[in-house]
């Protein structure tokens, strides 16, 4: 159309029709190609694209709605035919798709906004099926921005007739705060996901369950028998409690890479490992000392001092290569596994341990294979290797165990991110939304896959238990909490019992961020309450109650009662009078019509009119004539001959106008 | 200048993404979920750099408009100043004037110091005397999220004169009756060609004869030769009748009121004196002999309202017999009969029925 590159407000339009797409086209990029394959995509997104592009159809909603239903259900039959169903979280994210092709088509006044709200919903549902790549994510946000800019922008033209109007351009300055703006927004949207990720989530605290009230479940802080993903993560829930302090009785100071095991998992399950069968051998009460095996020549053999709090009374924490244990009376345990405990009612005595920092990727180390006939090698039953044999492909099966390891190390450090939350992800299993979902997960998850391919390459192998990490006292001892609780994989190795092999990100090893809030002690008896200014419990309790949510929806509704709504200035009644000249009206917007210029529904007499300035068909026959009705209409003029002629005037100026092409060019929208 | 209360509130779309941001907010503390916290994060991204960018220094704008004089219902192109006082540039404000109901203007930008002249297309739907005109600014730059909103206050007159009604509707002084009246009329202007003078600066250039002007190269005027009555009669009654109350008869009083500027701007052109009138709540008499009686008469119908009823004063209505032509308006709706039977001369009601 002439004057299309002077007419501001037909810029704005495109630039924003051309910002809304781009938008669509990044949050159709998020979502998982493997998933949502091509057939799929065409399939939802080309019917209703095709349909919003028909112009001509908007005279007969029913009949274009029933059209697109019967084209879309064609559609998708086809591609189902064609490609399969569809997973069930993925499916989610088609019920958007053809929304969101109609009205970035379609592109009238109101699919603006509507446009960017779903592409923010398929951007989302994307970003929930599969890790989102931040470039990704941050040019979503940033053409989101430029196109909300554009909008605002495009409002405002639209609002203003006034001839003094003069346009914002498009210079170089401009488009400079666009992107200055799209910058903003960006760092916005990283600096509050940063923050939120910073709060403690209302989940954590309700999941750590008050010690009081417990009595059903044997608990233990942070380290149980149990270890299972995909729910109340043992790991996970951790609360920050001191545990264990270590001294060396050496006068050395306690290495930070200390292993401390507190349990071990051998039996394997996708989310749920259980302990497995053990050997419980019980030490007389007079017996301090349990020999479990001759230190290893050549390694110094390396003596601590552990201390437990009443937390940890019954767990025997030991480090990977411990051939001597002192100072238990009453120990429990199976000397071939390594697995140790002391009785509740026993007493809390300091005990002495000594051991060897010994490496299980020392060449002079060999994997003791006997533990492979004794469920070393086990793999879950329920174990789908379709998804878990991809994962070993370029990993030298051939190879030495520590090669094997190292590569299912590095490939897992690679693949997947640390993160102290579980993964979410189109499959049940949360070990295999680690793998193939969200691909984030904490050390459990590590170890576990870690665990589950080591065997599947023939490493016999289980998972450890304990604490790593701790905070370094004055005298060079190593104080340890429930916040370094840690999993990791144990190899067997001949005559010198289970070494660690850690497959978790070392500078994620044993770490929880930071909560000083919450670091009470829940398994002490009742918190004080001078003490505490933030418990979860009773915050979950009072989140709990009814009425704070009637409160707070009473103080949400608030602002609404009793205001005044706008007061709509009715339009004068009919008059009898007015129809002929109504009628040549119709006529006139009839001939319109024909050429291409449409007046949509609840579009008034003005917005139509500013609507043909801007395309360039309005002459002044035209103009008059519209004058002229509304002169009629609303003020109170008498339809009189010379007003008649005027708009006879008009329908022969439509009718002389030329034909507009229907399809290239954006329909006429309401500019209410 | 504006008023120094700026405010800023939520545009429709910035309530909806305020909602979604704080559901999205509350989901994430409550699930602690990193997708509903990306979410939480672009929905509350847009509001907190809208409301951080938002101008703030509309209410350091000056606004300069001149007085103005003009008749319901009648287009006009207000020329406006703008002065941005702020220390930060103004982009994209949406200038208007509810009351003239204009067309918003957009001032695309205004640096800080900067003088910005804009044009307003307004009409005012209403009669009256305003001595400060309100115009507002408002603008949603950069995002459209929230509403920056100031009012401006200027002290300029806004005069806005009742309706003229067509003339042909009104009554026309009979010449010919008083070319035999006995009372002496000066010759004054009348309704026939006499002759043609140079025009003055000073006159009305409705009487320039436009092909003469063209063809001697310098406007001339007619001069029209007859008679006419020199002085007319006016009387605006603009009580209401007993017992109704002051709220109703709009229609009736703007009707009435148009009809007595029109006639009074018809009288003028004539070069007739109107000797006037009022019967509100006092009685009031004016004359309209030049322009500035004219204005001030002009004026008084953008303000008159209807009065209570009342009885005239026995002087009220003093000297309006020794008048050929007289029109009473009954304008409050009241018809006076007693009051017009003690008239002897002419004395004409224009009402609205009549019309």
């Amino acid at each position: 159309m002439n004057g299309d590159r002077s007419d501001p407000v037909l810029a704005h339009r495109r630039t924003g029709q051309f910002l809304l797409f781009g938008c669509a086209v990044l949050a159709v990029a998020a979502l998982p190609i493997d998933t949502m394959t091509w057939p799929w995509l065409t399939a939802l997104l080309t019917p209703a694209a095709l349909v919003a592009l028909l112009r001509n159809t908007e005279r007969w909603p029913f009949w274009r709605a029933l059209g697109l239903t019967l084209l879309q259900l064609g559609a998708c039959i086809t591609a189902l035919y064609v490609e399969g169903p569809l997973p069930r979280p993925v499916a989610l994210a088609a019920t958007l798709l053809p929304p969101l092709a109609f009205v970035v088509v379609r592109q009238k006044e109101t699919d603006r906004s509507l446009g960017l709200f779903l592409s923010l919903c398929v951007l989302l549902v994307g970003a929930i099926l599969q890790p989102a790549s931040p470039v990704l994510l941050f040019s979503f946000v940033f053409v989101a921005t430029a196109q909300l800019h554009c909008d605002a922008r495009l409002r405002a033209l639209e609002l203003c007739t006034a001839p003094s109007v003069k346009a914002p351009n498009g210079s170089r300055r401009a488009w400079l705060f666009t992107v200055l703006l799209g910058g903003m927004c960006a760092l916005v949207v990283e600096a509050v996901d940063t923050a939120l990720a910073r709060l403690p989530a209302l989940e954590s605290l309700r999941a750590a369950p008050a010690p009081a009230r417990d009595t059903t479940k044997k608990r233990a802080p942070g380290l149980s028998d149990q270890f299972e993903l995909g729910g109340d993560g043992v790991l996970s829930n951790l609360r920050g409690e001191h545990l264990v302090t270590v001294r060396s009785t050496d006068r050395n100071s306690v290495s930070r890479r200390l292993y401390l095991r507190s349990g071990f998992f051998q039996v394997p399950g996708l989310d749920s490992w259980q302990v497995g069968e053990l050997h419980r051998d019980r030490r007389d009460a007079s017996t301090r000392e349990w020999r479990l095996r001759r230190p290893v020549a050549g390694f110094a053999v390396q003596r601590v001092q552990i201390s437990r709090t009443p937390s940890a009374r019954n767990l025997v924490f030991v480090p990977p290569g411990t051939h001597t244990i002192l100072g238990i009376p009453d120990l429990l345990g199976d000397p071939a596994t390594e697995w140790f405990r002391q009785s509740q009612d026993g007493h809390l005595d300091d005990y002495e341990v000594r051991f060897a920092d010994l490496d299980w990727e020392d060449p002079s180390a060999a994997v003791d294979v006997s533990w492979s006939q004794r469920g070393l090698l086990a793999l879950p039953k329920d174990l789908d290797r379709a998804l878990f044999e991809p994962l070993l492909r370029g990993i030298d099966l051939d190879g030495d165990a520590v090669q094997k390891a190292r590569a299912i190390a590095s490939m897992l450090q690679q693949r997947c991110r640390y993160e102290r939350r579980e993964p979410f992800g189109p499959h049940q299993s949360a070990l295999l939304n680690f793998l193939h979902g969200e691909r984030i997960g904490f050390c459990m998850h590590f170890a576990s896959a870690a665990a589950i391919l080591l065997r599947m390459a023939g490493v016999p192998c289980r998972i450890g238990v304990g604490l790593y990490g701790g905070e370094s006292g004055d005298r060079g001892e190593r104080r340890y909490g429930s916040q370094h609780a840690h999993a990791w994989v144990e190899i067997p190795i001949a005559d010198r019992g289970f070494l660690v092999f850690d497959p978790t990100p070392p500078t994620a090893r044993g770490t929880l961020p930071e909560q000083p809030a919450l670091a009470t002690n829940p398994v002490d008896e009742e918190p004080s309450a001078a003490n505490s200014t933030f418990d979860g419990e009773s915050l979950w309790q009072f989140l709990q109650r009814t009425w704070p949510y009637a409160l707070l929806s009473m103080l949400v509704l608030l602002p609404f009662v009793g205001r005044k709504r706008t007061q709509r200035i009715a339009a004068p009644p009919l008059d009898r009078a007015v129809r002929p000249a109504r009628k040549l009206l119709a006529t006139m917007l009839h001939a319109l019509g024909k050429r291409g210029y449409h007046r949509e529904r609840n579009t008034t007499l003005e917005q139509f009119a500013r609507e043909l300035r801007h395309r360039g068909a309005m002459s002044p026959d035209i103009e008059s004539a519209l004058l002229a009705y509304q002169e009629v209409r609303f003020g109170g003029r008498t339809f009189d001959r010379e007003r008649e002629q005027r708009l006879e005037k008009g329908i022969a100026g439509a009718e002389s106008l030329p034909v507009r092409a229907p399809a290239g060019s954006p329909a006429l929208s309401d500019g209410s | 200048m504006a008023t120094p209360g700026q405010t800023i509130e939520m545009t429709p779309r910035g309530r909806t993404i305020a909602g979604l941001a704080a559901l999205a907010l509350l989901g994430s503390w409550l699930s602690g979920d990193a997708s509903v916290r990306l979410a939480a994060a672009m929905l509350s991204a847009p509001l907190l750099v809208d409301f951080a960018r938002k101008p703030r220094s509309l209410g350091s704008v000056k606004v300069h408009v001149g007085p103005r004089r003009t008749v319901v219902g009648q287009a006009f192109r207000e020329s406006l100043r703008i002065e941005n006082h702020g220390s930060a540039p103004l982009r994209e404000v949406i200038l208007l004037e509810r009351r003239t109901r204009s067309a918003p203007a957009l001032l695309a930008h205004a640096a800080p110091g900067a003088s910005v002249a804009t044009l307003l297309s307004c009409h005012s739907p209403e009669r009256g005397h305003l001595l400060e005109r309100v115009f507002e600014l408002a603008t949603e730059w950069p995002l459209g999220l929230f509403r920056s909103r100031a009012t401006a206050v200027v002290r300029a007159e806004l005069v806005a004169e009742p309706r003229r009604v067509p003339t042909k509707v009104l009554p026309q002084p009979n010449v010919d009756d008083h070319r035999h009246d006995s009372r002496p009329h000066p010759r004054h202007a009348g309704d026939e060609f006499h002759a043609l003078r140079e025009h003055q600066d000073d006159e009305d250039a409705r009487g320039v004869h436009a092909r003469r002007s063209a063809a001697l190269g310098q406007l001339v005027r007619t001069v029209n030769r007859g008679r006419s009555p020199t002085v007319v009669g006016l009387v605006l009654d603009l009580r209401r009748p007993p017992g109704r109350s002051l709220g109703q008869g709009r229609l009736r009083l703007e009707w009435s009121l148009g009809v007595a500027a029109t006639l009074v701007d018809t009288f003028v052109d004539a070069n007739c004196r109107v000797r006037i009138w009022v019967l509100g709540t006092r009685t009031v008499r004016t004359t309209v002999i030049d322009s500035k009686s004219h204005r001030d008469w002009s004026t008084f119908l953008a303000e008159a309202t209807t009065g209570p009823h009342r009885a005239l004063e026995p002087d009220a209505l003093d000297g309006i017999d020794d008048l050929a032509d007289c029109y009473w308006l009954p304008a409050g709706g009241y018809r006076a009969p007693l009051d017009r039977a003690l008239r002897h001369g002419r004395l004409q009601v224009i009402d609205g029925g009549q019309a």
